[in-house]
């Protein structure tokens, strides 16, 4: 069943125009340096019947499990579903608004019975009501395949959102498919919410039926290498070995990001082969961007990054209070809502590191109330 | 806990000290700076070759100058300072531009030198630099030179008439202030074969540089259009003749409206969306209590001063919705 969206989330922008995701849209899943797959189980091919599982049953197998988020904050799935809050939906995050990453959109694509199974098990996990499947307008073909398994299923439904970064985010996901916000300094499951990857969802399916730990996922390596790919890798895969599978970058000035282009973190730039550390249940892609970084220039007061924010902040202000060292007026301004998508660098013209330093404002924000407590 | 509290550095050097590689996001907008201020450049070329054909080539003497002392002020006072060069944004090269806008082809170059010193040192630099200033400096620089030197930037000439034998005439706001009545037609005006500053007679070539900005998405429209509105609304009410007697396409089309409206009150303004509009019609309405009730026949510098000035209050009217906090709640 398909469900409308009940809100807009304000600002938010459009980083490129798509292609970047066609890189890898219509490539199989390759398998590194895992063992041949035995034929499919019965959860890998039709939704299957999770009454007999009882809520502190599958809490318990979660929490045994150790699984966390794949989206990449990983925070630890069993302690989000122990909520003693009544949990109304829960939202399956397959929006994968970030750029050049489709590692959910092919995990959906070629495993949608594990993810729909996993879905009722989230949703049994947190005694909720329904469950919808939130994927962004571009990825129409993950939609239809998961709307055919999930036809007649009660209480599961896909929600298409506009495409419009970020879309994923937690809170803009809740603000769009529900229409509320949740409140400051609180959690989703105060407003009867939880939201969870869909790569947690399979991940989830796996463990219950099919009794395997969370010890691999798909990574997506794209960007400016010679041949961009999805690859389902071990977790402690090093990430070196990924990228020269994928054969390697392609350009002289680059960054190579861990994560998506918009939130990663770049671990290297001008790559020679050096370590990049290893395959986490939260990295879900390898991105190799051109470029070697801006020069900051003086703010022009356009105010673009003021409409850009999703979260309603005025970056620039808090950027200034930051840099002064004001924190009395970070605060003030809610350093402490932003939701660090990077929408205001982002849409500076000035280049500005607005996101880093407002991201570094709430952290320092946060410390200084840990240490007042 | 403190660590950064007393770093007064400049942010890339911050950035470069805590991060060995560059940081999120690894995407960002081609538009720059440079870019956009460039941008502004070329609107304002049409406008100012038109005061090319109007006043002679001396206009072009004209901008020249006032261009090149604010760039070298500006280098000059940031290596005197020490502080990062910024002239290559090009905002020091667009205040020269509308600072020659602003003044009349009879402008002695010793005058036009000091008020782009005045402009870019006083009005730019001492009142907080590029992003900082709350008043729009090309605006102070007129004003400044409006003041000091009123006889010398007051004397308007025919277009067509420049040289030695240049024929002094009054603009049509001026002429109307003092008891006169208006010779131009609508099509004169707007095409600008009519006295008055370098880059403010000819509407036309004005808006076709507007046009290019508003395609290339540097500006807003809705401002200027809600400020000339507003001016257009308030002489028309409060006509020469009594209540609803002024007249609309007159007052759009002379002083330097079109210029403010299009260059000076969309310069970028920390003022929300709701603020803008405040902004746009507190402006409009000073621009016009000005050419109506001060000694000076025109509002438009005024005007837009006095709303650059409130900007910072009436941006404080209008709070933005913060996710997740309440509607009613109010921070300190």
């Amino acid at each position: 069943m398909f469900r409308k969206i009940k809100g807009v989330f304000p600002g938010g922008i459009h980083p490129t125009d798509g292609r970047d995701k066609l890189l890898t849209y219509n490539k199989p899943i390759e398998r590194f340096r895992m063992k041949e797959p035995g034929p499919p189980r019965e959860y890998e091919l039709k939704p299957m019947d999770v009454s007999e599982y009882k809520r502190h049953q599958l809490l318990e197998l979660l929490e045994e499990s150790g699984l966390v988020g794949m989206g990449g904050a990983g925070f630890p799935t069993s302690i989000k579903y122990k909520t003693d809050k009544d949990i109304e939906t829960v939202l399956i995050n397959a929006a994968e608004c970030e750029p050049y990453l489709t590692c959910d959109f092919r995990l959906m694509v070629e495993c949608g019975p594990a993810v729909v199974n996993g879905i009722l098990l989230l949703k049994k996990a947190a005694g909720a009501k329904c469950a919808v499947i939130c994927i962004e307008d571009n990825k129409r073909k993950a939609a239809d395949i998961l709307m055919k398994i999930t036809e007649g299923l009660p209480g599961v439904e896909i929600c298409i959102l506009p495409v419009k970064y970020p879309q994923g985010g937690e809170r803009q996901l809740i603000q769009t498919v529900l229409g509320v916000e949740v409140p400051m300094g609180g959690f989703p499951a105060d407003v009867g919410v939880i939201v969870s990857n869909v790569a947690t969802a399979k991940a989830a399916a796996d463990i219950v039926f099919g009794h395997e730990k969370p010890v691999s996922r798909v990574v997506t390596v794209t960007g400016a290498v010679s041949r961009p790919a999805n690859y389902l890798a071990p977790v402690g895969t090093p990430l070196k070995d990924l990228l020269l599978e994928s054969g390697g970058v392609t350009c002289r000035d680059n960054m190579v990001i861990i994560g998506g282009p918009m939130t990663g973190k770049c671990v290297a730039v001008n790559w020679h082969e050096e370590d990049l550390g290893q395959v986490q249940l939260t990295t879900s892609g390898l991105v190799v961007i051109q470029g070697k970084g801006w020069d900051v220039r003086p703010c022009i007061r356009c105010g673009a990054c003021i409409g850009a924010c999703p979260a309603g902040l005025s970056p620039i202000n808090i950027e200034t209070a930051y840099l002064k060292g004001k924190w009395d007026i970070c605060k003030g301004l809610y350093a402490s809502e932003c939701i660090s998508c990077g929408c205001c660098s982002y849409v500076c013209p000035a280049k500005r590191e607005l996101a880093y330093h407002i991201t570094e404002a709430k952290n320092m924000l946060k410390k200084r109330r840990d240490v007042k407590q | 806990m403190t660590e950064i509290a007393d770093v007064t550095g400049s942010a890339d050097i911050l950035v470069r000290q805590a991060e060995k590689f560059p940081v999120a996001p690894y995407l960002r907008t081609k538009r720059s700076s440079r870019g956009i201020m460039g941008d502004v450049c070329i609107a304002l070329v049409p406008a100012l070759l038109g005061a090319a054909y109007f006043f002679g080539m001396r206009a072009l003497g004209l901008a020249a100058a006032s261009v090149a002392v604010c760039v070298l002020t500006e280098y000059v006072w940031q290596k005197l300072t020490k502080s990062p060069v910024t002239v290559g944004d090009l905002s020091a090269a667009v205040t020269g531009i509308l600072l020659a806008m602003n003044l009349p082809v009879t402008t002695p170059y010793w005058v036009v030198i000091s008020a782009g010193i005045f402009t870019i040192l006083i009005a730019k630099q001492l009142l907080g630099g590029i992003g900082n200033n709350f008043v729009n400096p090309a605006l102070l620089g007129r004003l400044f030179v409006m003041l000091v030197w009123p006889g010398r930037v007051m004397q308007y000439v025919l277009p067509g008439s420049a040289g030695t034998d240049a024929v002094t005439s009054a603009t049509i706001l001026g002429s109307i202030k003092s008891g006169g009545e208006n010779p131009y037609s609508y099509w004169e005006m707007f095409v600008g074969a009519i006295p008055g500053s370098l880059g403010e007679t000819s509407k036309l070539l004005l808006l076709v540089g507007f046009a290019y900005l508003c395609y290339k998405g540097a500006v807003n429209a809705g401002a200027a259009l809600i400020y000339t509105g507003t001016v257009a609304a308030v002489t028309f009410v409060l006509g020469p003749q009594g209540l609803f007697t002024g007249d609309i396409l007159e007052n759009l089309l002379s002083g330097g409206l079109i210029l403010g409206a299009c260059y000076m009150l969309t310069d970028y303004m920390f003022v929300s969306r709701k603020g803008k509009i405040l902004y746009a019609v507190t402006a409009g309405v000073l621009t016009s209590l000005f050419r109506i009730y001060s000694v000076y026949p025109e509002g438009v510098c005024f005007g837009i001063l006095t709303a650059n000035c409130l900007s910072g209050a009436m941006s404080s009217l209008y709070k933005r919705h913060v996710y997740g906090v309440d509607r009613t709640y109010k921070p300190l």
